[in-house]
């Protein structure tokens, strides 16, 4: 009897680790539910697309440079990050998506034993790859929708090595202000790492919202995570980055893999960030406009919502958010259900263009109708 | 509480029995199998190698022996022809003592099957694999006074594995709420406090400031990708308490493998809006009166949709319960492929207590499926059972093709419960002929 023994082979924290499958391809769900087009609102997408700086490097990449392999570092993209910073080179490491780089993170500080510490309804990916490696996720309730600086520290022991602060909050939007945070690093104390993941802050023009830019000057141990992805429509090439103190990025670099981040996606990204104004001022006036048109509605619905920052809100509805979801697509509207973030029954959106939102609302209200019946 | 399990390489000959009978009597008590039960799963195991002796002799077979939650089990795993395990359906008794001699290979494994509480097989390739399970037995409890003092502060939800407040929770379930409300394991609780300490079994309370149990919420997980859950029971008057027990439940399992999250017997404190009604089964009462259950469940994630085979008999429930529920799925007619089908096939049944419920699951195909189906009906029934299930599971063609036979034999399909096996699971109900 030859069977392969996993049991003897994978250990137990991989074991008990449940595997994610992502949503199937769009043309097989179009299929699936029987419609002809669908607006996705379910990733907090930037609609507008990329940057026209962005268009031409996609359009002149040339297959004569497929055969090449990308700079294994993304010497030029950091470049250009550490003087938009004004930091240095070293201060940057860029990864396939900032999935990667948090990998990359949790890798250089933890061993088994070891505890990352960060909110029990935020981004998931500090949670799972904690946990896929042998790392206890601690996790700390939200309070009043947001990040629990007190209950946080209270959670820190001497084998606490990661602080992870989604700031804005994915899903909820809300943030930490400049004093909160400023308060929650002091008492910290360099006892440990604290990554402050700004994927969303371009969204965030508030006067009062920190930036971990400037804070790792004063605290060398915060990381900052950001992405390509929200702001700046390149999802679809994957790359993100962290910066932070000369000496945490030289230890993460060691953990950190090389020749990941293609070509396209480097100059995508440096194209993006030149002369980046206009487009995100651009963007921010679309995602305003979805959010005035979608708060009376709710409002006038009596149904609760979350609209703080960043290109998305939460709705709590008054059925399961997954039977909603598949009404929605029968509709050709695709919403995140918001259970897998620990908040049944809610939904988010993205926050596009008005006349996305006005199909969104008119499918909603159908839904709504048909579920009251 | 650590696994435990010995493992035994061996022939199929008689001469290994002793061996057998030494390891089960010695491993099974120090699992915490009591001397009677011990017995019993000893004489099934003996009599499931001298079932293997007589008929393939030879035969190279691993014994496992382990302890799992409540139960203690011996597995066998060999290759070999399924076939010769009709046996161990429940209604071989009456083949074999009408053919005593072609019956008698099969004696020892109808015994075996009869010894046992339960059993499951399953087939890996060609390695078939038998589980023959004896239950612990655990003390009853008495129900419980209801508090009448009210609740003090901020009520929490937090998990609980602690043996006295869990059969406190249990005692005060019995009190309040009727039967068929809650699992018959509440009776025992030390069932379910091993069952949370493997992991089998989970539970949820919600407390006060001054650690009151305000409610209890429970769940096991059945398969890969379903959740079935008890309650929400409430033991005193507050606002919130089922909600706050129903965020506890979602969210302990919303990031689990599980897709399905679903109840058989929901309490009517089960808050609105968060699940979707599956169907609404007519349960036939012991004093013939009818109860109607409704069944509901809930998604924990987007539905990405997969294929089920059917029976065309079937098509018209399928597509109107897909079409109720906005479930995609695409339906696959089976058609029967010919070529080597068995002869004999294998049903499994769970008998549930009080003659309330049989369960019957298709095991093992063969051509005599149909006939094996009447005869399983027709000995349920003679033995009085109110409610007769058969579950039948629609990402396994040759099961789904035997909606006709169900249908046909007196069997309704009640409800499809969403990706109970590797896609969706029917869900059948008997309907007495003279109903």
């Amino acid at each position: 009897m030859s069977t392969l023994m996993l049991d003897r082979i994978v250990p137990r924290h991989i074991r008990n680790f449940e595997p994610y499958y992502p949503s199937k391809p769009d043309s097989v769900l179009m299929s699936l539910f029987g419609v002809e087009r669908l607006h996705r609102l379910n990733n907090n997408e930037n609609a507008l697309g990329p940057p026209p700086a962005v268009h031409r490097v996609i359009d002149g990449f040339k297959a004569e440079m497929v055969p090449v392999y990308p700079n294994g570092d993304c010497f030029d993209l950091r470049d250009l990050l550490a003087a938009k910073f004004h930091k240095t080179q070293d201060q940057f490491l860029v990864g396939n998506g900032s999935c990667e780089v948090i990998s990359s993170v949790i890798k250089a500080f933890c061993v088994k034993g070891d505890n990352i510490i960060t909110a029990d309804k935020t981004f998931a990916v500090y949670e799972w790859v904690a946990e896929f490696s042998g790392v206890e996720a601690r996790l700390i309730p939200l309070k009043d929708f947001g990040f629990d600086p007190e209950a946080m520290l209270d959670a820190v022991d001497d084998k606490t090595k990661i602080i992870f602060v989604c700031n804005p909050n994915n899903p909820t939007g809300t943030y930490w202000d400049r004093d909160t945070m400023t308060g929650f690093l002091e008492a910290v104390d360099q006892r440990c790492i604290v990554v402050i993941d700004e994927a969303y802050c371009e969204y965030v023009d508030n006067p009062d919202y920190p930036d971990a830019m400037q804070l790792m000057e004063t605290f060398p141990n915060v990381v900052t995570f950001r992405t390509f992805s929200k702001m700046y429509a390149l999802a679809a090439l994957r790359i993100g980055y962290l910066c932070s103190s000369p000496d945490v990025v030289d230890m993460v670099r060691r953990t950190h893999i090389v020749y990941s981040v293609n070509t396209p996606a480097q100059q995508a990204a440096a194209a993006a960030i030149t002369d980046d104004r206009d487009f995100i001022l651009a963007t921010r006036k679309m995602v305003k406009e979805a959010r005035e048109l979608l708060c009376p509605f709710f409002d006038g619905l009596g149904i609760p919502y979350l609209s703080n920052q960043g290109n998305y809100m939460m709705v709590h509805v008054p059925l399961s958010d997954t039977l909603l979801y598949r009404m929605l697509m029968k509709r050709g509207v695709m919403v995140r259900t918001m259970t897998g973030f620990r908040f049944p029954n809610w939904i988010r959106i993205s926050l596009v263009q008005a006349p996305v939102m006005t199909d969104f609302i008119n499918a909603f209200r159908e839904v709504l109708s048909t579920a009251q019946k | 509480m650590t696994e435990t399990r010995l493992s035994l390489d061996l022939q199929a000959d008689i001469c290994w029995i002793p061996l057998v009978q030494g390891v089960v009597e010695t491993g099974a008590p120090v699992m915490g199998l009591d001397p009677g039960k011990t017995l019993r799963l000893a004489l099934a195991a003996e009599e499931f190698i001298l079932h293997l002796s007589r008929t393939a002799p030879g035969t190279r077979l691993t014994l496992t022996l382990s302890r799992e939650a409540s139960s203690v089990s011996a597995l066998f795993q060999f290759e070999s022809s399924p076939e010769d395990l009709w046996a161990m359906n429940l209604t071989a008794a009456s083949e074999i003592s009408q053919d005593l001699d072609q019956g008698m290979a099969h004696m020892g494994l109808l015994l075996a099957s009869r010894v046992a509480d339960r059993f499951s097989i399953a087939l890996s390739g060609r390695t078939l694999g038998v589980t023959l399970f004896q239950d612990i037995i655990y003390p009853d409890i008495e129900k419980a006074e209801v508090p009448s003092t009210p609740l003090r502060g901020t009520l929490s939800a937090q998990a609980c594995s602690d043996p006295a407040d869990i059969s406190h929770a249990c005692a005060l379930t019995m009190a309040l709420y009727p039967e068929p409300l809650y699992p018959k394991s509440f009776r025992t609780p030390g069932n379910i406090i091993d069952r949370i300490s493997q992991g089998r079994f989970h539970a949820g309370l919600v407390k006060d400031e001054a650690g009151t149990a305000a409610g209890m919420i429970c769940w096991q997980i059945p398969s890969r990708r379903t959740v079935e859950f008890y309650g929400p029971y409430l033991f005193s008057k507050g606002d919130g308490i089922a909600q706050l027990l129903m965020d506890h439940l979602i969210n302990q399992v919303a990031r689990t493998e599980a897709i399905t999250l679903y109840s058989r017997a929901a309490t009517p404190d089960l808050p609105p809006g968060n699940f979707e009604p599956l169907a609404a089964l007519a349960y036939k009462q012991s004093n013939g009166q009818k109860e109607t259950r409704t069944l509901w469940f809930r998604h924990l994630r987007e539905d990405m949709g997969c294929p089920v085979w059917a029976h065309p008999v079937l098509g018209p429930f399928l597509k109107g319960t897909y079409d109720r529920l906005f479930l995609i799925r695409t339906i696959r007619e089976y058609k029967d492929p010919g070529g080597g089908r068995p002869a004999r096939s294998l049903l499994g049944t769970r008998l549930g207590a009080d003659k309330q419920e049989a369960f019957i699951r298709p095991m093992l195909d063969g051509t005599d499926i149909r006939e094996n189906i009447q005869r399983h009906i027709q000995l349920l029934v003679n033995e009085n059972y109110l409610n007769l299930f058969f579950t039948m599971d629609l990402s396994i063609g040759w099961q789904a093709a035997l909606g006709k036979d169900l249908t046909e034999t007196g069997f309704e399909p009640a409800y499809v419960l969403p990706y109970a096996g590797e896609s969706d699971k029917v869900i059948f109900h008997y309907v007495h002929p003279h109903a």
